[in-house]
C-alpha cells in the first residue's frame, strides 16, 4: 500500500508535469532553456580600465560636448582576444584642455583586465573625438580603425606588430566638419570594404549665435543649455569607395550629396535579400534615410516609400542609435532607430524587403522607451537561444533638461529586452544591479571579452567612465564561435549570410556591417543553440563576388574557430 | 497645390498652441446626478495663487492678468460661496492658461475643483496642462475624470485617446475614440486618431476607412496624407501609398474643442487677435479673418505677417485691390518678407499684370529660395509671357526640391516643346509617366508628341496609340480624340484619323468651341490628303499659357 506521503509526492509531481510535462520535457531536451539574462558591472579597479571621458563641458554649451563617446571591441593584435577602443573629445575650436585628452587603446590581458597600450600602439587620436569604426580595409588580417570627430577624422592602418599609422590624408578621407557613425561595408561587392560615414550638422562657431539658453523665470538669469539640432543646417554623409590601393574616392552620384540630413547612427544590412547591402541611416531632427544599394544601378533613397523616414505622424524624430536584425525570424532583417525623450524608439518589422511596420508597441518596446533617448542599440543573443535579444544604452542629451521638463532625466537607466519565442519582454528589472543605475549613455560595443561564449557588451558614458559589463547570463545553453574569413569576397566576411540547424532547430543570421552608435563590434559571430549539444549543419554564403556557400558539419561548440573561406574550419 | 495655403503666415504667437477650430458643439453640462464623483482634492485647503513675473508679456495682456489677480483677491477675501469662489479662480486660471503661465493655472485649476468638484472644466483644463507639459499619463487620469462627470463629452473622449496614443498604447485608446465617433460620427479628429489606432495594430482597412474619412471632412489636415499613405502600403495598393505620401504635411486634424477655444479668445492683444484671424483664414472664413486681423493691426499696425495674413484673407474673399496695399505695406515693412513678395505677385497676375507680377515673383524668390510656390509661379509667368528659356531653371529648381509637384514637371515639358526641344520633350514626359502615374496629363501630352512633333526621331505612332487608349476608356474629351487622330495617321491609318477627326469636330460643335474649326478642318483635309500632323499644338494653344492659380 502506498503511504500517504508517497502519494502526495507522486501527486504533487504529476500536477507539476501535468498537461505542459512532454512539452517541458521537449524544450529541456532540445530546445531552448528559459533562462533570464544577466550582466554585471566589472569595475575599473578590477579591469584596470581608469581611462575617463573628457565631454569638455563648458558654461556655454556647445553641442559637441554631448553626443560621444564612442567605443569599440577589437582584437588588434590578433590573439584571439577582444580587446577595447574608447574615444575621448580633444583639442577644438571651442575647446582647449587644460591637460592633454586622448583616445585609448587597451589590450585585453585573457585575464578579465587589460592594459593602457594607447601610446605605443600611436592610436591617441588629437582631435574631438567622436565615435569608433573598425573594419580591415586593406584585407591583410589587422583590423584597421576611423574614428570620426568634430574636426579631423583619422584613418588609422593597423601595421601588424602592435602599431598603427595615421594615414589619413594618404588615403584621401581626410574629412572635416562633424562626423558621427561610420560603417565598413562592401558595397559594390569587389572584395574590398568600403566606408560610410554619417555627417551630422553645420556647426560652424565663426559664425557665432550657436549658444541656447532660457531664462530662469525666478531669478531671470540665463540657463544656458544644449541646442536642439534643428536649429541647425543638415549636412550630406558620404561614402568612400575603397580603391583597393590605400586610398578611398567619394562616391559622387548624386543621391548621397542630396540627401541632407543629421547623422548619427548607420547600419549595412541587406534588407530585400538582393545580395547588395543597403544603409539605414538615423538622422537627428530630420528625415531617417534607407538607402537601396541596387549594385550596378547605382543607389535608391526609399525611406519614405518604406515607411522608415518619420514616426507615424509623418513628422521627423531625432534619430540617433540603429541596428538591424530578422528579430522575428522570417529571413527579413527588421530595424531599429532608437530616438529622444517622448518620441519612443521604433522596431520597423520588414514586410518581404518592400515596407515597414512599427512593432515597438507591440513589444512593450514603445512605451518603455517613452520618456528615455537611446543611442547605443545592439541586437546580441544574451543567453544563447539562437533568439536576437536587444540591449539600450540611454541617457539624455542635455543635462539640464529636468528644468524644462522635469519627467525627463538626464542620466538614464540601460534596458535589455529578452527575445522569448514571440517577443521581445523587457527584463530590465531582473538582469543585474546595473540596470537600477543611471548612465550618461552613449556608445555601445557588443564582445565577448573573456571568451566564454557569453556575448559582453561596452558602454561609453559622457564624461565619465565606461561600462565594461560582464554577461553572467546562466550557462544552461551551447554556442558556437565563429570567426569567419574571406578570401574572394572582403576578410571581415560583412554581409555573410549564416544558417545552421542544431537540435533540429533551424536559425539564419546576416552578418551586418556597423550599427548601434559611434560604436564598433567583436568581429566573431557567436551562434547560440539552446540545450542543443551539437550543430547539425553550418551553412555559410560568402558574400559577392564570392557568392560561394558551403555546408560544414562537426563544427565545434562552446568554442571560437575560424572559418575560412573555401578552406573550411582552421 | 492652393496659393492660400502658401500665404498663410503664422509668425510669432505666443499664445496656445492648442487653439483649435470649432466643428462640434460639446459645451460643459451640468453632470447629472449618478455623475457627481468626489474629487480627490474636496476637503483639501486653497493653494495661494502667486502671481508670476508677468513682465515679459505685452503691456495689454500684464494689465488683463493683473486687473483679474486683483479681481480673485477681492473675490476670495470676501469670503463667497464655493461656487462663486471656484468660478473666480477658474476665470483667472484659464487667462493664465491662455498665457502659458502653467504653473499658475496649475493652482487656480486645482483650487476651483478643490471648492467645485463636479463641474468638469476644472479637470479638463488641468488635463491639457499636463499634456502642454508632455506628462500623458497625468492628463488621461484627469480626462477620464471629466468623463466620470460626463461620460458623453466628446471632445475629453477624442484628448483621451489622443493621449493614449502619445503612450504607446493604440489598443487603449480605441474604446474612448469608439465612443467619440459613436457620439459624433463626423469628428474628424476622432476618425484620425482612430485610424491611426487602426494603423498601429495593422487594421489597415479601417486605418484607411478612418483616416479617409477624416481627411474628407478636414481637407486641409495635411497630417493625414502619411498615415494614410502608411495604410494603403499595408494593403498593398502602393498606387494611393505613392500619391498620398507625396501630399503629406504637417497640419493635424483637430477635435472641435469650445473649452479651449474659449480659452484662446481671453486674450486682448494683437497676438492672440492674430491668431484668431489665422485659424479663420485656415478654415477659409475670409470674413472672420479679416475683422480679427484688422484688429491685431490696429493693435500693431508694424506686424509685416499680420498684413500678409490680411491681404491673403482679402485676396480671398475677392477685394484684389486691398489684398495688394496689404501685401504692399508688408513689404515696405519687411522687405525681405517673400510671401509678401509672392502675395503682391499673385495679385498682379490675377489682374494681368504678368510684367509687374514677375517682378516681385523673382524678388519673392530672391528672398526665399526654398519657396516652391514663388517658384512654381515664377516660372510659370515666364513661360506664359514667352520668356520660355528662362522658365526652365526654375522649374527644375522645383522639380528637385519638391518632386511631388507634378506641374513643374509638365511646365518643364511644355516649355522644351514650345522651344521645338522635342526629343528632350518625349524624355521627360516619359519619365513623368512613370513618376505621376496617376496622372493622364503626362500620357496624354506624351502621346501628343510621339504623334505629331515635326522632328522624325521622335515620333511613334504605335506608341502614341497605346498611350491614348486607356485614356479614352475613361474620359472622352475633344482634345483625346484630336490626339488619337494624330496617332492614327502618324501611324498610317488614315482612314480611322479621318473618323476620329470628324468625331472630334462633333464634339467641338457640341461645345460650341468655334475657334477651333480652322485647325479641326485643317487636320481633317490632312489626314483626307493621307498626310499625318506635324503641329502637336498650335502656337497660341492653352498648354503653353498656363493660367494663374485660382
Amino acid at each position: 500500500m502506498i503511504s500517504r506521503r508517497a502519494f502526495l509526492h507522486s501527486a504533487g509531481q504529476a500536477a507539476l508535469l501535468g498537461a505542459g510535462a512532454p512539452r517541458l520535457a521537449a524544450a529541456v531536451l532540445t530546445g531552448a532553456a528559459a533562462v533570464t539574462p544577466r550582466f554585471d558591472e566589472v569595475p575599473a579597479a578590477a579591469s584596470g580600465i581608469t581611462w575617463i571621458h573628457d565631454n569638455a563641458r563648458s558654461a556655454a554649451r556647445f553641442l559637441p560636448e554631448s553626443l560621444g563617446p564612442g567605443c569599440a571591441f577589437l582584437d588588434y593584435d590578433n590573439d584571439g582576444w577582444m580587446d577595447i577602443y574608447l574615444v575621448n573629445s580633444g583639442p577644438s575650436d571651442f575647446y582647449t584642455p587644460a591637460t592633454p585628452v586622448r583616445n585609448a587603446l587597451y589590450r585585453n590581458n585573457r585575464d578579465g583586465t587589460f592594459t593602457d597600450v594607447t601610446a605605443k600602439a600611436g592610436v591617441s587620436g588629437g582631435s574631438f573625438g567622436m565615435g569608433v569604426a573598425v573594419g580591415d580595409y586593406n584585407n591583410d588580417g589587422y583590423p584597421d580603425l576611423f574614428v570620426t570627430a568634430y574636426g579631423r577624422a583619422i584613418l588609422y592602418r593597423n601595421n601588424g606588430d602592435g602599431t598603427f599609422t595615421d594615414v589619413t590624408e594618404k588615403s584621401g578621407l581626410a574629412t572635416r566638419g562633424w562626423t558621427t557613425s561610420a560603417v565598413w561595408f562592401d558595397y559594390d561587392n569587389n572584395g574590398l570594404l568600403d566606408l560610410f560615414v554619417c555627417s551630422y550638422v553645420e556647426y560652424d562657431l565663426s559664425r557665432g549665435g550657436l549658444a541656447c539658453a532660457d531664462r530662469d523665470k525666478k531669478d531671470g538669469r540665463l540657463i544656458y543649455h544644449y541646442c536642439v539640432p534643428h536649429v541647425f543646417k543638415p549636412t550630406a554623409s558620404m561614402l568612400w569607395r575603397n580603391n583597393g590601393d590605400g586610398t578611398f574616392s567619394r562616391v559622387r552620384d548624386g543621391l548621397f550629396d542630396r540627401a541632407l540630413g543629421k547623422a548619427l547612427g548607420a547600419v549595412a544590412t541587406d534588407v530585400n535579400n538582393d545580395g547588395f547591402l543597403d544603409l539605414f541611416v538615423a538622422s537627428d531632427t530630420a528625415q531617417n534615410f534607407l538607402f537601396l544599394n541596387l549594385g550596378p544601378k547605382g543607389w535608391q533613397e526609399n525611406s519614405l516609400k518604406a515607411g522608415v523616414a518619420f514616426g507615424a505622424t509623418g513628422n521627423p524624430r531625432s534619430g540617433m542609435g540603429v541596428d538591424a536584425a530578422d528579430f522575428n525570424g522570417d529571413g527579413f532583417e527588421d530595424l531599429l532607430v532608437a530616438n529622444i525623450d517622448h518620441e519612443m524608439y521604433s522596431l520597423y518589422e520588414n514586410h518581404k524587403g518592400y515596407f515597414f511596420t512599427d512593432a515597438a508597441p507591440d513589444h512593450g518596446l514603445a512605451q518603455a522607451t517613452r520618456l528615455l533617448s537611446g543611442w547605443g542599440a545592439k541586437f546580441l543573443d544574451v543567453d544563447n537561444d539562437g533568439r536576437p535579444d536587444l540591449l539600450l544604452a540611454n541617457g539624455h542629451p542635455d543635462d539640464v533638461i529636468a528644468l524644462r521638463a522635469p519627467e525627463v532625466h538626464y542620466t538614464q537607466p540601460l534596458l535589455l529586452f529578452q527575445h522569448d519565442g514571440r517577443r521581445l519582454r523587457n527584463v530590465s528589472a531582473q538582469a543585474g544591479a546595473v540596470f537600477a543605475k543611471t548612465f550618461a549613455a552613449r556608445g555601445l560595443a557588443a564582445g565577448d571579452f573573456d571568451n566564454d561564449g557569453r556575448v559582453d557588451a561596452l558602454v561609453g558614458c559622457n564624461g565619465g567612465a565606461p561600462l565594461l559589463l560582464r554577461n553572467t547570463t546562466p550557462k544552461i545553453n551551447h554556442w558556437a564561435g565563429l570567426t569567419l574569413q574571406g578570401r574572394s569576397c572582403n576578410r571581415d566576411a560583412i554581409g555573410s549570410r549564416l544558417t545552421w540547424s542544431a537540435g533540429g532547430v533551424k536559425r539564419s543570421r546576416l552578418r551586418n556591417g556597423g550599427g548601434s552608435y559611434l560604436s564598433s563590434h567583436d568581429p566573431r559571430e557567436v551562434l547560440g543553440l539552446g540545450r542543443a549539444t551539437a550543430i547539425d549543419w553550418l551553412e555559410i554564403t560568402w558574400p559577392l563576388p564570392s557568392g560561394r556557400t558551403e555546408r560544414l558539419r562537426n563544427v565545434p561548440i562552446d568554442r571560437y574557430v575560424t572559418i575560412v573561406e573555401g578552406k573550411g574550419l582552421q | 497645390m492652393t496659393r492660400g495655403s502658401g500665404l498663410v503666415a503664422r509668425g510669432s504667437i505666443g499664445v496656445l498652441a492648442g487653439i483649435l477650430v470649432f466643428s462640434v458643439s460639446c459645451e460643459s453640462r451640468a453632470p447629472s446626478p449618478e455623475s457627481r464623483v468626489p474629487s480627490p482634492e474636496s476637503g483639501r485647503p486653497e493653494r495661494a495663487v502667486q502671481m508670476p513675473d508677468v513682465s515679459s508679456a505685452a503691456p495689454t495682456v500684464q494689465a488683463q492678468l493683473r486687473d483679474s489677480y486683483a479681481t480673485l483677491q477681492q473675490k476670495v477675501s470676501a469670503a463667497l460661496p464655493a461656487a462663486e469662489r471656484a468660478s473666480a479662480y477658474g476665470d483667472l486660471g484659464r487667462l493664465f492658461l491662455a498665457t502659458e503661465y502653467l504653473d499658475a493655472a496649475e493652482t487656480c485649476f486645482l483650487n476651483a475643483q478643490t471648492l467645485d468638484p463636479n463641474e468638469l472644466r476644472w479637470p479638463y483644463f488641468l488635463a491639457h496642462i499636463h499634456r502642454r507639459r508632455n506628462e500623458p499619463g497625468k492628463a488621461a487620469a484627469l480626462f477620464e475624470r471629466v468623463l466620470a462627470l460626463d461620460p458623453n463629452h466628446v471632445a475629453a473622449l477624442v484628448w483621451l485617446g489622443d493621449t493614449m496614443l502619445v503612450e504607446g498604447r493604440p489598443e487603449a485608446a480605441e474604446t474612448p475614440l469608439a465612443k467619440a465617433l459613436a457620439l459624433a460620427p463626423r469628428e474628424a479628429a476622432a476618425l484620425d486618431r482612430a485610424g491611426r489606432a487602426a494603423l498601429a495594430r495593422r487594421d489597415y482597412r479601417t486605418a484607411v476607412k478612418d483616416l479617409a474619412a477624416a481627411l474628407e471632412l478636414q481637407p486641409r489636415a495635411s497630417g493625414l496624407h502619411y498615415p494614410l499613405s502608411l495604410a494603403y502600403r499595408g494593403l498593398g495598393d502602393m498606387r494611393n501609398a505613392d500619391a498620398h505620401l507625396k501630399l503629406r504635411g504637417d497640419v493635424d486634424a483637430s477635435p472641435g474643442d469650445p473649452l479651449m477655444e474659449q480659452v484662446g479668445a481671453l486674450l486682448q492683444n494683437a497676438s492672440a487677435a492674430e491668431v484668431r484671424g489665422a485659424n479663420a483664414l485656415a478654415a477659409r472664413q475670409w470674413a472672420e479673418a479679416i475683422d480679427n486681423l484688422r484688429q491685431a493691426i490696429a493693435l500693431a499696425p508694424d506686424n509685416a505677417f499680420t498684413h500678409l495674413n490680411l491681404g491673403t484673407a482679402l485676396f480671398e474673399a475677392g477685394d484684389a485691390k486691398a489684398a495688394l496695399a496689404e501685401f504692399q505695406t508688408a513689404i515696405r515693412l519687411s522687405p525681405g518678407l517673400g510671401k509678401a513678395r509672392y502675395g503682391a505677385g499673385i495679385v498682379l497676375e490675377s489682374a494681368g499684370r504678368d510684367r509687374e507680377a514677375i517682378a516681385e515673383f523673382t524678388k519673392a524668390v530672391d528672398a526665399d529660395p526654398a519657396s516652391v510656390d514663388a517658384r512654381m509661379s515664377l516660372a510659370d509667368a515666364l513661360r506664359r509671357t514667352g520668356r520660355e528659356p528662362e522658365s526652365l531653371p526654375h522649374y527644375a529648381d522645383v522639380i528637385a526640391r519638391s518632386p511631388a509637384v507634378s506641374q513643374a514637371a509638365f511646365g518643364y515639358a511644355m516649355a522644351l516643346v514650345r522651344l521645338g526641344r522635342y526629343r528632350e520633350a518625349r524624355d521627360r514626359l516619359d519619365a513623368s509617366v512613370k513618376t505621376y502615374a496617376d496622372q493622364p496629363g503626362f500620357p496624354h501630352a506624351l502621346a501628343r508628341v510621339l504623334a505629331a512633333a515635326p522632328d522624325d526621331s521622335v515620333r511613334d505612332g504605335a506608341k502614341a496609340m497605346t498611350l491614348v487608349r486607356p485614356l479614352l476608356q475613361t474620359q472622352r474629351t475633344l482634345e483625346l480624340m484630336q490626339t488619337m487622330a494624330m496617332a492614327m495617321a502618324e501611324a498610317g491609318r488614315f482612314e480611322e484619323a479621318v473618323q476620329w477627326q470628324r468625331d472630334a469636330m462633333t464634339a467641338a460643335t457640341q461645345s460650341n468651341r468655334r475657334d477651333l474649326d480652322g485647325r479641326l478642318a485643317e487636320n481633317l483635309s490632312r489626314y483626307e490628303r493621307r498626310l499625318a500632323c506635324r503641329v502637336p499644338w498650335p502656337e497660341n494653344d492653352p498648354v503653353f499659357r498656363p493660367r494663374p492659380n485660382p
